[in-house]
């Protein structure tokens, strides 16, 4: 299989991720912390990482950003799990299959990272940029929507200032 | 604290990805890292109640 149907996997994949994020902030009322929106931005890096393959070709760089993006948000993660890791601190937000967001955010930067690593040792970069398959253009201008719809989520949530840390609705419902 | 400002920096590398422009969007990207890496230590670095 050519390593940019690899990285259509991943870009549905990270969709798939930001959209179950998405689920749970519009239809159950879960609104995203300060420490969950950093750890959004680190999937949509490492989408835009996928986004940069699919559409110039891949490179070595594009995967270093995707491990950059995911220690940076895999660090928000961690941040986040210690501070509810003592019993009788609390959690936040509801669990999905046992784990809370910030655990199963820490365990996808944990594939992204093996992911990065293994495209880094089987990849094969050349600089012609292949042609673009339709189901990858459309992956990614579907990512690049989702990209849109958190910036106006975010806005719409936090406005120009910092997010609260436990936020319970949209700026215009306080 | 605009904590939108770098989901704005991704979404900007990605339309520029998607144009044709792939030394903005690696920019892009990296201010979006550099971004999130000065939000985590804004929101990041109080103390803990654990010890280890």
């Amino acid at each position: 299989m050519p390593i940019r149907a690899f990285d259509t996997f991943a870009l549905i994949g990270l969709s798939l991720i930001l959209l179950v994020a998405f689920y749970y902030q519009l239809v159950l009322g879960e609104f995203p912390c300060p420490l969950c929106l950093l750890q959004r931005v680190g999937f949509v890096v490492a989408g835009v990482a996928a986004i940069l393959n699919l559409t110039h070709g891949p490179k070595p760089a594009h995967y270093g950003l995707m491990l950059l993006a995911a220690v940076v948000a895999g660090s928000a993660s961690l941040r986040q799990i210690s501070l509810h890791v003592i019993p009788d601190t609390g959690a936040y937000g509801s669990a999905l299959w046992g784990f809370h967001f910030y655990t199963w955010a820490f365990i996808g930067y944990g594939a992204l990272v093996t992911y990065a690593g293994a495209m880094l040792i089987i990849g094969r970069f050349d600089d012609a940029p292949p042609p673009m398959s339709g189901a990858a253009r459309l992956a990614c201008w579907i990512f690049t929507a989702i990209i849109g719809a958190n910036v106006l989520s975010a806005l719409a949530e936090c406005g120009l200032g910092p997010c609260p840390d436990n936020p319970t609705g949209w700026l215009w419902s306080k | 604290m605009v904590m939108a400002l770098p989901l704005l920096t991704a979404f900007i590398a990605a339309i520029l990805a998607l144009s044709g422009k792939p030394r903005g969007a690696f920019g892009w990207s990296l201010a979006t890292i550099a971004i999130s890496l000065a939000w985590l230590f804004y929101h990041a670095t109080s103390k803990l109640d654990i010890m280890l």
